[in-house]
């Protein structure tokens, strides 16, 4: 039967010429889901320390970590989901499926670089997954926001997005972009080499950056100046409750690998700052990008 | 042929898909089923004994003629829950009356999970009067 997509796709998979056209088609979304899992994740399925947290890190705080992330996905999903979305029901099996791409992803990246090998133990196995899984899996959501062919006549116009929803995109990019540095021992160290006045500059530079991502510098996707309102009002319900859910990120993270354990009270918040500054322009970022 | 079924979606969804396909329910109950078994098996060994101390042992599993000196294979295996990092282990070994010792270091030793490695000798190393040990590790 005639693909009314046009003919690469059955160019490119001919196989699946006699499948039923929806799962064809879901297929390829699932292809290309594995495609952006693997660009976005890549970077830290080849960091070490990611694979040393794998299992190295507490056990509890990475299954917290993993349940949390599940959740993230299915409110990603909401938001961007595999195609358009038609409800809850939708959310759902795209969160479930982002996650075993995700999973599969990391599995076959890390088996081909050497880093899982049958000698390991199984507890070994499930954490290097374990860690690795979520930002692929947030990279396999994403993927789909970025690739996929743009939404036909009429979807496009999403109803405005409340409140919420926007801190929950903030939430969603500042956890996927402080991941990327995250687990490695450079924000321990700049921890070591700033003053305290370092950090008080940082954080002012966070906001800032956080807010002229967003609204001042004209990138495609740019939020639009709420009507009716003035500076301080979208400052401070946008751009400063923005760095809080960054700095909260942050804190979680730190937290979830261990960083902040036996740590004094300065060097857990000089750490929560600094990493606070990459969990701020993912979080900018996210609101140009979902 | 037509394979587009009737949906009762088909309606406010012009789309080329309108029921959720069985692939989708595939991907997706597969990737349910992961992640339960993940945050599971986690859980579990989170509760059960990962918060064991780390407990190393060293076996020499042995000893081989190399092209410059001797040889000596090593398997540290961490019995414990926690993972140690660091780990130096200690050989001694007599041979011919002349003692010779050699030291290595393992970054990590995850819990239930065993690395190898091996330490050189000048001369053939005697197994009978091998001696490796722990000396210490660290939390990660």
């Amino acid at each position: 039967m005639e693909n009314p997509r046009g003919n690469a796709r059955v160019f490119l998979l001919p196989r699946l010429n006699d499948m039923n056209p929806a799962n064809r088609d879901y297929a390829l979304e699932l292809a290309r889901a594995a495609a952006g899992a693997i660009l976005f994740a890549f970077p830290l399925l080849m960091t070490m320390e990611m694979w040393w947290l794998g299992f190295g890190m507490d056990r509890l705080r990475l299954a917290l970590f993993v349940s949390l992330g599940l959740l993230l996905l299915i409110g990603l999903s909401t938001r961007v989901g595999f195609g358009a979305d038609t409800g809850w029901r939708d959310d759902l099996l795209d969160a479930f499926s982002a996650y075993l791409v995700g999973v599969l992803v990391s599995l076959g990246l890390l088996v081909l670089f050497g880093v899982l090998d049958p000698a390991m133990s199984v507890g070994e196995w499930v954490g290097k997954l374990a860690v690795q899984s979520i930002p692929a899996g947030i990279g396999a959501i994403l993927a789909r926001a970025q690739f996929a062919a743009p939404p036909e006549e009429g979807q496009e116009d999403q109803p405005p997005a409340s409140y919420g929803a926007e801190l929950f995109v903030m939430l969603a990019g500042a956890v996927y972009v402080a991941f990327n540095v995250a687990p490695t021992d450079e924000i321990q160290l700049i921890a070591h080499l700033v003053t305290p006045w370092h950090a008080i500059l940082l954080a002012l530079v966070s906001v800032l950056l956080l807010h002229l991502l967003v609204y001042a510098l004209g990138f495609t996707g740019q939020e639009a100046w709420p009507k009716d309102t003035g500076f301080f009002t979208v400052f401070f319900r946008f751009s400063l409750a923005g760095y809080g859910l960054s700095l909260a990120v942050s804190f979680y993270i730190l937290w979830t690998f261990g960083r902040t354990d036996l740590t004094g009270l300065a060097e857990v918040l000089t750490m929560t700052v600094i990493l606070g500054f990459p969990s701020a322009l993912g979080a900018a970022t996210a609101r140009l990008i979902v | 042929m037509s394979s587009k079924q009737p949906d009762r979606n088909e309606a406010d969804h012009a789309r080329p898909h309108p029921s959720t396909p069985l692939l989708e329910w595939i991907a997706a109950g597969l990737g349910a089923a992961v992640a339960i078994f993940i945050v599971g098996y986690l859980a579990w060994d989170g509760l059960t004994s990962a918060d064991a101390p780390a407990d190393l042992v060293v076996r020499v599993d042995a000893v081989e003629a190399a092209t410059e000196g001797f040889r000596v294979d090593l398997t540290v295996t961490n019995l414990g829950g926690e993972t140690a990092a660091e780990a130096r282990i200690a050989v001694t070994a007599a041979s011919d009356g002349e003692q010779e010792a050699g030291e290595i270091t393992f970054d990590y030793v995850p819990g239930h999970s065993s690395r190898r490695g091996s330490l050189l000798f000048q001369n053939r190393p005697d197994p009978a009067a091998l001696a490796a040990r722990v000396l210490g590790y660290r939390e990660p």
